[in-house]
């Protein structure tokens, strides 16, 4: 071969497309192959008592993030097994330091203080811990061979975290829709796809009356008008997130989420859990099929900007269990 | 067999997606770009990180950070490339073709769940065998005073010095005749309507007072004491702890859920406060309960009559709660009075100028 014929691509773009068209996320996927996915991993993990576990998540995500297709394209995950163990026992550490600390004062009749150490460092390593996973898995995906990733700090969201715990104490909860739309502005606002940023301009305000209606028809609801309340804020919050000049539309309604919801749990509860791959891969579609990107967007012309993180607030938030950016 | 595919091509450097026709060649893969370039990729340095699965387009890559990579939707590419790569004895790191087949999968449930079985009834209690020696005296010692207080309550011990003494008098007989031990022996009587006992980990016993006062005589009480130390001393609860403890997490790891090993604190919580013991401790504290007896030339008598009490509050319903893990009453009775009779003891009365009657009843 000669070796001439090695020659990088050119770096400008042959042909500059912009079009304002809206582009679709599709999920692939089939519960058949995800339940293969789940029973060898989960044989695996047996074997391996237990350390197989962090190849396994690497295998899952793999496969759900290779079947999800954004304009034609497949999202790709990077992350190895290997970090996600050395990940995770950076997190044992850590969160078994403040365990053993709270236990060892409380041996010594220290009961206030440990509660006060407990609760404290719990405190601070929340948005750690959920900083940490989303940074994680940005940096770790792919698309177009672009990464994403986060660049925001930890100082700054733990001080919006503290306030936000405060305001939502003071106001018995009542705060929620300003704390959920803060932390989601900083989050999102931080989030990058090569050298494009995303921008959130969600204000809390603007649900606030639904979400106080919400309240109000919780018991002549029996709790249902949740799901509506949910299908409103993912509606409003995707709304509310753009990339440059595009903008996401959601189209997830509360009749959609509760079929979904209702089919998934009678198919989990009547297969003894069984089902709970194809609910999973049920409820991927719905999610992708409801979500659109419009607007001006050049896809061809992105940067790649890609950045290190390490996983161990990824596994942090798994031992604190915590759900990654939920509604 | 066809040797071009139509593909994208992706630089690494921007999101820009070119339409390539990929040639396979004996050694590599050329990448030809619609503006007339080629790019070479020898087969040793690709990676394959798609395309593993049914309806999953093939994506190779190439470079360490930010690889350039190459999509190929045809399912015909991989196979292809595969043989041409292999007869050339070249190797590229490709994803293994996931095993789709219904019977590898089936087969994998079954073991999986053979194995989980297998695990919880022989793997877990042979692991907390193993690693309960390993676990320093102190720690029991802490774990068992951190819950004392909540099991015995300091407004509702029984303070009376009397009933202490000789309550510590068989406590002491009993332990000079066993084996040397690192645990310090402290029994504290309790006000409670309950009829019950507790060994906590590291030396801690809770008599409750109907238990006490139900006692005929010291030797019965001495039974139930035995029964209490050798718990302590064969690590009871703390192999209890282990195994819930690795229980937890296996169960956190088979549902994919690692703060499940959270979990594990609220159920090793759970036994420490109740602290019942299976079956097989029982046993097992029964049987080292009478031989202890024995060997600090106690009348077993006593203990075989202690459970007679059991016996027959068990029968008029009266315990729901206690020893309901206990084995039964009849089987343990029979097993007793066996391993009584195995040794003749030349008994001395625990407490010969004691008037039993009246101490027992003590408190204040």
């Amino acid at each position: 071969m000669n070796p001439s014929l090695r020659s990088p691509v050119p770096s400008t773009p042959l042909s500059v497309s912009i079009s304002s068209g809206a582009y679709r996320l599709s999920f692939h996927g089939s519960g058949g192959e995800l339940f293969g996915i789940f029973i060898l991993n989960l044989l695996k993990t047996i074997l391996t008592l237990g350390v197989y576990y962090f190849w396994a998540k690497v295998k899952t995500r793999q496969y759900l993030w290779g079947q999800t297709d954004f304009a034609g394209d497949r999202f790709g995950f990077h992350g190895t097994g290997k970090e996600l163990l050395l990940g995770y026992l950076k997190a044992v550490v850590v969160f078994g330091g403040l365990v053993l600390i709270q236990l060892f004062l409380s041996l010594a009749e220290q009961k206030i203080l440990a509660l006060v150490v407990f609760w404290g460092g719990l405190i601070a390593l929340w948005p750690l811990a959920l900083m940490g996973a989303v940074r994680y898995r940005l940096s770790r995906t792919s698309w177009r061979g672009i990464r994403f990733s986060f660049r925001g700090e930890y100082q700054p969201f733990l001080g919006l975290f503290v306030r936000g715990v405060l305001l939502m104490a003071l106001t018995l909860g009542l705060y929620y829709p300003f704390y959920q739309a803060s932390l989601r502005r900083f989050l999102i606002g931080h989030a990058a796809f090569g050298s494009t940023l995303f921008t959130f301009d969600g204000q809390g305000k603007e649900l606030f009356g639904k979400f106080i209606l919400a309240l109000l028809l919780t018991i002549p609801t029996l709790g249902l008008i949740w799901i509506w309340y949910t299908a409103l804020q993912r509606r409003y919050n995707w709304g509310h997130t753009s990339v440059a000049e595009a903008r996401f539309h959601s189209t997830v309604t509360g009749w959609g989420l509760f079929g979904l919801g209702l089919v998934n749990l009678l198919m989990i509860i009547f297969s003894l859990g069984l089902a709970i791959p194809w609910a999973t891969v049920r409820t991927l579609r719905y999610d992708c099929s409801n979500l659109v990107l419009q607007g001006p967007l050049d896809l061809d012309s992105i940067a790649q900007q890609a950045q290190a993180a390490t996983p161990a607030g990824e596994e942090l938030a798994d031992l604190l269990g915590i759900d990654v950016l939920p509604g | 067999m066809q040797t071009s595919w139509p593909g994208h091509y992706y630089d690494g450097r921007t999101s820009t997606r070119h339409a390539v026709t990929v040639f396979l060649t004996p050694s590599g893969l050329e990448i030809s770009l619609s503006d007339g370039s080629r790019i070479f990729w020898p087969y040793h340095e690709l990676t394959q990180t798609q395309g593993g699965y049914e309806h999953e387009p093939a994506r190779l890559e190439r470079g360490q950070t930010n690889p350039a990579s190459l999509v190929v939707e045809d399912p015909g590419f991989l196979p292809s490339m595969r043989t041409i790569a292999q007869r050339e004895g070249r190797q590229f790191r490709g994803l293994r073709e996931f095993p789709r087949g219904a019977r590898v999968i089936v087969l994998a449930g079954v073991a999986s769940l053979a194995l989980l079985g297998a695990l919880m009834l022989w793997g877990i209690p042979a692991l907390a065998e193993l690693v309960t020696p390993l676990v320093p005296t102190t720690w029991e010692t802490a774990l068992g005073n951190s819950i004392i207080p909540e099991l015995a309550p300091v407004d509702l011990r029984c303070g009376s010095r009397r009933l202490r003494e000789n309550v510590d008098k068989i406590v002491t007989r009993l332990g000079a005749a066993g084996p040397p031990t690192p645990y310090t022996f402290r029994v504290t009587i309790v006000e409670s309507p309950v009829f019950n006992a507790l060994a906590a980990p590291g030396g801690s016993i809770i008599l409750f007072r109907p238990l006490v006062r139900s006692t005929e005589t010291p030797e019965e009480l001495a039974g139930v004491l035995a029964h209490e130390m050798q718990h302590v001393r064969l690590r009871h609860a703390t192999k209890a702890l282990v195994r819930d403890l690795s229980m937890a997490a296996i169960a956190g790891a088979v549902l994919g859920d690692v703060s499940g090993i959270g979990a594990f604190a609220v159920q090793a919580g759970r036994t420490l406060t109740t602290l019942h013991h299976s079956r097989g401790a029982e046993e097992e504290a029964d049987r080292e309960g009478m031989r202890l007896i024995q060997a600090a030339q106690i009348d077993p008598s006593g203990m075989i009559r202690f459970f007679e009490t059991v016996k027959a509050k068990t029968a008029n319903a009266e315990l729901p709660g206690y020893l309901s893990t206990h084995p039964e009453t009849d089987q343990r009775l029979a097993r007793l009075k066996a391993l009584a009779a195995e040794v003749p003891v030349h008994s001395t009365p625990l407490l010969p100028d004691g008037r039993w009657e009246d101490v027992k009843n003590l408190c204040q």
